[in-house]
């Protein structure tokens, strides 16, 4: 019955993450950590990280590892293919039927102004993990302090994101913090 | 059959040996099926592309159904699909069993995860810029972003906002067009 509702669960998210898999982000927050609580603010980002850091499309890591702290390896799958079933519907649908809706004003409509959802979300995602790496909440929010190292790897990785291979950014920055936590 | 089979062990493949999700995936689908197996054309992988902005859903999973599609009809897809999703639902169940995310405990790997979140929010300013780039295009766009914005914050459900955009632009760019036409008349 877990399987079931996560597979419902991740079909939402699979039809609502236009233009990539970072869309899943807040909306998954919402569910997982505002709602629900079942993870704090810092066990999903590292869940999030852990997805960045492994093989494969991000957002089928994520929806993997949710299923699998839940349910087990049934809860995996039926994430998992929760997330793709309306995508691959949709995709093979379109590829059979786009050159006829691709000129309606609507369609187009439509297209234009996901963008701005996109970067919504994307501004959400960038408040939620700012919360969880540079900014320093434990003095309660009228005295919230950056953490200097962090906001040094933070600029760090937007300076070096166009050159460097995000992998290696990750590996360094995890390098970075273990160093660290020696001094 | 043969076909079904080199798209699933090809997706196989590039979901098992690329990191950082779908965006990275393009360049090594295009390098595999253009130029090692040439069985697509260049022209195809831009309208994958194409593909991946129109359907809601995940890039990796646009850009198997689309190269599976191209090739074999819905069932390539399907192969397609289950080939690029296998890699990560194995190497994850490993990590998930072995590595559970609520008992860490360890400070120095607590101060390491909290470095890495650090970097992917640099990736995550990095994608805004870029993003931020096609969607900011005159100035009326700069009290529209702040009001979308204030409506994340006033504690809008992410999903009303998407709803939001979408029906909007729809409905406002279909206005347009009427519009116009009645000008022609």
């Amino acid at each position: 019955m877990i399987a079931m509702g996560l597979f419902l669960q991740f079909m939402k998210y699979g039809l609502l993450c236009f233009g990539g898999g970072y869309m899943i982000i807040p909306l998954l927050y919402a569910d997982l950590v505002q709602k629900t609580s079942m993870l704090s603010p810092e066990s999903y980002g590292n869940l999030l990280a852990v997805s960045q850091m492994t093989p494969g499309a991000v957002s089928v890591n994520t929806a993997t590892y949710v299923g699998f702290m839940q349910d087990g390896l049934f809860g995996a799958v039926a994430a998992t293919v929760g997330l793709c079933v309306p995508t691959f519907i949709l995709c093979v649908m379109v590829l059979s039927f786009l050159n006829f809706y691709k000129n309606k004003p609507w369609v187009i409509g439509f297209f234009k102004w996901i963008k701005w959802a996109a970067f919504i979300m994307i501004l959400s995602a960038i408040i939620l993990f700012a919360q969880i790496s540079i900014l320093d909440l434990s003095e309660g929010v009228k005295n919230i302090k950056i953490n200097p190292v962090e906001f040094g790897i933070m600029v760090m990785a937007i300076c070096l994101a166009r050159k460097v291979p995000f992998t290696i950014l990750l590996i360094l920055s995890a390098c970075i913090g273990w160093g660290v936590s020696y001094l | 059959m043969n076909m079904l089979i080199l798209l699933f062990g090809e997706f196989f493949k590039i979901a098992l040996f690329t990191i950082g999700g779908g965006l990275a995936m393009i360049p090594v689908i295009e390098n595999t099926f253009v130029k090692k197996r040439k069985v697509l054309k260049e022209s195809d992988i831009v309208d994958m592309v194409g593909i991946t902005q129109i359907v809601p859903g995940l890039i990796a999973i646009n850009s198997a159904c689309f190269v599976g599609h191209r090739l074999a009809g819905w069932k390539g897809a399907l192969a397609a699909t289950i080939g690029v999703i296998l890699p990560s639902m194995i190497i994850i169940t490993v990590i998930a069993a072995l590595f559970p995310l609520e008992n860490l405990s360890n400070l120095h790997l607590l101060r390491a995860f909290q470095s890495i979140r650090a970097c992917v929010l640099g990736l995550f300013i990095f994608l805004a810029y870029r993003i931020g780039k096609k969607v900011f295009r005159s100035y009326i766009d700069i009290p529209l972003g702040i009001f979308l914005f204030c409506l994340l914050f006033s504690g809008m459900s992410s999903i009303w906002i998407i709803v939001l955009c979408c029906g909007f632009g729809g409905l406002y760019e279909t206005y347009i067009r009427v519009k116009i036409m009645e000008k022609k008349k």
